[in-house]
């Protein structure tokens, strides 16, 4: 990620706060009670599964306190600003070890994601450190979600039918419905059980 | 013993379906009854005491993570999952759905159950219905077939739940004690109107209710009229209670228990609404259904004796549920005229049946067909039928009433029977025509026979080439398409008919190029032979109802 200006600033409770081109990625008052905060906002979603992929690292915070609060959380961070990757280093140094960190979604790293959809994932957001990135974000996350062509035939792959992961049509980026899955080539892959709930989903939605 | 029973329709659905619960109840007296039903349907379920534990579908929680884009696009599949966990955690001897929609049958497919009865829809299988009953709902009712059974009586009879109660019985205790602890000592009410409907078809317009309740109040200056509505249209009701401004008009916004309070306490409810209607039907309260748009009283009409109902009856009417109105103003509202509606009232309230058919019989002339009206009653054989009030339709009532007990007693199966009971059910009709004064006009009644038994003859007939034709076209690679319409010319002189309807639908595909040739093969002959079985059962029917009036003469 080029031309981005990251600088360094002192919040009001003494902990220290990361800027990106101007937008400070956490509360400037107090990260720590902020990111308590984020943590309860997606406490479902986050114990649903044991494996998290967590969209932003920003300051740090919010992992601090997810792995305080989950121990035996496996967390998968994507950050695309390498300076956010530093400042976690540097300032929350024994949480570093615990996750593992992507910059880049695409190509073999796609290999991580697909493992943790094996076993279950939950994708969460954490929209303050996205902040001037919200594009790539939104297209990374409509892929895990299986929302794009891309993202629905990864999904699949990843979970029933491996042959799918190959030539993903990362360019195609319209949204899916649940009917759109039935209609879709993609539809034969699903095991007959996950059919019938499905097709349970798409009449009610219908 | 274990049973679930499936209930995904709206409030008022399922206020009409307590007899079916308390039916059940009686049946297996040991048994623990559970409940699936959706989340919006809490408040109808509050009404009610009849199960052990109650799954909720949150259908709108459901449909928001499948729209949310931030929500894996599978995520209201998994939520729907750790329902069915939950429901299928409970070992079921029997599963009952009482929603005939495309979605509670593939919900029924997924819950597991040593037996199932209603629609139940499972990948890749044929469609499986449990009762011969459930059978007729689909391929007839939902067809569009004509004087159908109400629906709680075919539920009923689907489940061998031969004379359900009536809703007058489902008020529960905690009712009851609500309504003795609000006892008024001074009557407030007399009437209690619902004029909102969720469905926007099926309401009077303000117009109509102002004009209404002027001409009741000078009729009868006594009256006192509350309208009723939800906490979430009162803004709606206070705009209209500025019309009724000089009437003698109190607005009361309230939950389905209160409701329930002060219908109880009232003379009479008038009701455009199903749910409030149902309500009505559990209080002590009279009713008047007033029944537009959609609404459907030979299916869904107000299960107690006696109540008035009054349909605008249009080309259009009923309409389809999710249909706009394709007419450029409420037809079928329009048509049912305040001052003709207020008399029917006073009329009912009086008690006063022959004011009511003279005023069905002025109205008839006048507009016909605009105006129906008729009263609500529990045959002999336990089965709801609407009685209409004027004299053209007493030919229709009659025979009505034959071609019912036919379908009765075919879908009963009193033809698989050794020794078919033909007597006893020729009786039962009989008993039926005189409790509606029908059976004193002899001649009509030995007309509709005679025409009944010209058709059957008719069928039978030609029923022999319908099977030759087919079995040919089985058989022959090649052969042309079987000449469906001709065929069906040939049984049905009028084609529109229902069965003419369907006979095209089973023999269309034959010969053609089709997939599941075999398939649709079978389903004709199964079709077909049903057909001859009814045929058959109704023959014995008329010709011992013929042999009864003889013997009468």
């Amino acid at each position: 990620m080029n031309g981005l200006l990251t600088e360094v600033f002192l919040a009001m409770d003494g902990n220290h706060v990361l800027s990106r081109n101007g937008l400070i990625l956490s509360s400037m008052r107090s990260p720590v009670r902020e990111a308590e905060k984020w943590l309860s906002a997606n406490e479902e979603k986050i114990k649903r599964a044991e494996n998290v992929i967590i969209l932003g690292l920003g300051c740090g915070y919010h992992i601090a306190k997810l792995l305080e609060r989950y121990k035996s959380k496996k967390l998968l961070v994507v950050e695309f600003d390498p300076a956010c990757i530093s400042f976690f280093q540097q300032y929350h140094p024994t949480h570093v070890h615990k996750i593992q960190i992507l910059d880049d979604w695409r190509g073999t790293n796609l290999e991580y994601f697909a493992e943790m959809i094996r076993a279950g994932v939950s994708v969460v957001h954490h929209r303050a450190s996205q902040s001037g990135l919200e594009t790539e974000y939104a297209e990374l996350a409509d892929f895990l979600l299986a929302r794009t062509v891309a993202g629905l035939q990864f999904y699949i792959g990843s979970k029933f039918n491996r042959s799918r992961i190959s030539s993903l049509p990362m360019e195609d980026r319209r949204l899916l419905t649940v009917k759109d899955v039935v209609h879709s080539s993609y539809w034969q892959d699903l095991p007959e059980e996950l059919k019938a709930k499905t097709l349970v989903v798409k009449e009610l939605v219908r | 013993m274990n049973i679930l029973v499936i209930d995904l329709l709206r409030i008022g659905d399922m206020i009409s379906h307590f007899p079916i619960y308390a039916g059940l109840q009686d049946k297996y007296p040991q048994a623990d009854i559970y409940l699936l039903t959706n989340d919006s349907l809490k408040p109808a379920v509050q009404l009610t005491d009849s199960f052990k534990d109650i799954f909720y579908f949150q259908r709108s929680q459901i449909q928001h993570l499948v729209d949310n884009r931030d929500e894996h696009l599978f995520s209201g599949v998994g939520r729907f999952d750790e329902l069915l966990a939950s429901v299928n955690s409970v070992s079921y001897d029997l599963v009952v759905n009482l929603s005939h929609t495309r979605l509670a049958g593939l919900v029924t497919g997924l819950i597991l159950s040593k037996e199932t009865i209603g629609l139940c829809c499972q990948q890749g299988q044929p469609v499986r219905y449990g009762s011969a009953w459930i059978e007729y709902l689909n391929d007839y009712v939902a067809g569009g077939g004509e004087n159908a059974f109400h629906y709680n009586d075919i539920f009923a009879r689907a489940l061998g739940l031969p004379e359900p109660k009536r809703l007058v019985e489902m008020a529960g205790q905690h009712l009851r004690d609500l309504c003795q602890s609000s006892q008024m000592t001074d009557r407030s009410t007399d009437v209690v109107i619902q004029p909102f409907s969720a469905d926007e078809k099926k309401e009077w317009s303000i117009e109509h209710w102002t004009n209404f309740i002027s001409l009741l109040s000078q009729l009868d200056a006594s009256i006192r009229f509350t309208m009723l509505c939800a906490p979430f249209e009162l803004e709606r009701a206070q705009t209209w209670m500025q019309a009724f401004v000089g009437l003698p008009v109190s607005l009361r916004a309230c939950t389905l228990q209160e409701a329930f309070v002060v219908m109880d306490q009232a003379l009479l409810t008038i009701s455009v609404d199903t749910s409030i209607k149902h309500l009505a039907a559990m209080s002590r309260s009279k009713i008047v259904e007033i029944s537009l748009g959609s609404s459907n009283y030979q299916k869904q009409g107000v299960y107690q004796e006696g109540a008035l109902i009054l349909q605008g009856r249009v080309s259009c009417s009923p309409c389809g549920h999710k249909s706009e109105c394709t007419q450029a103003t409420h037809l079928c509202g329009d048509v049912l005229l305040p001052d003709a509606v207020a008399l029917a009232v006073k009329h009912y309230l009086d008690g006063d049946r022959i004011g009511l058919k003279r005023l069905s019989h002025e109205l008839g002339d006048e507009y016909w067909p605009g105006v129906e009206m008729g009263l609500s009653h529990f045959l002999p054989n336990g089965m709801w039928h609407f009685e209409p009030l004027h004299h053209r339709l007493k030919e229709m009532n009659v025979r009505h009433l034959l071609e019912r007990a036919i379908w009765k007693n075919y879908l009963d199966g009193i033809h698989l029977e050794r020794i078919g009971q033909y007597g006893s059910a020729s009786k039962q009709l009989m008993d039926a025509l005189e409790q509606l004064d029908l059976s004193v006009d002899k001649k009509m009644l030995t007309e509709a026979c005679e025409q009944l038994e010209t058709s059957f003859h008719q069928v039978e007939g030609t029923m022999g080439d319908i099977f030759d034709c087919i079995r040919k076209t089985h058989w022959v690679e090649g052969t042309e398409a079987v000449d469906v319409d001709g065929l069906v010319n040939r049984l049905y002189m009028n084609s529109t008919s229902w069965d003419a309807k369907m006979l095209r639908e089973v023999l269309a595909p034959i010969g053609a190029e089709e997939d599941s040739q075999f398939y649709r093969r079978r389903k004709a002959d199964i079709y077909l032979k049903s057909v001859i079985d009814r045929n058959q059962v109704g023959l014995k029917i008329v010709r011992t109802v013929r042999s009864q009036i003889r013997g009468n003469l």
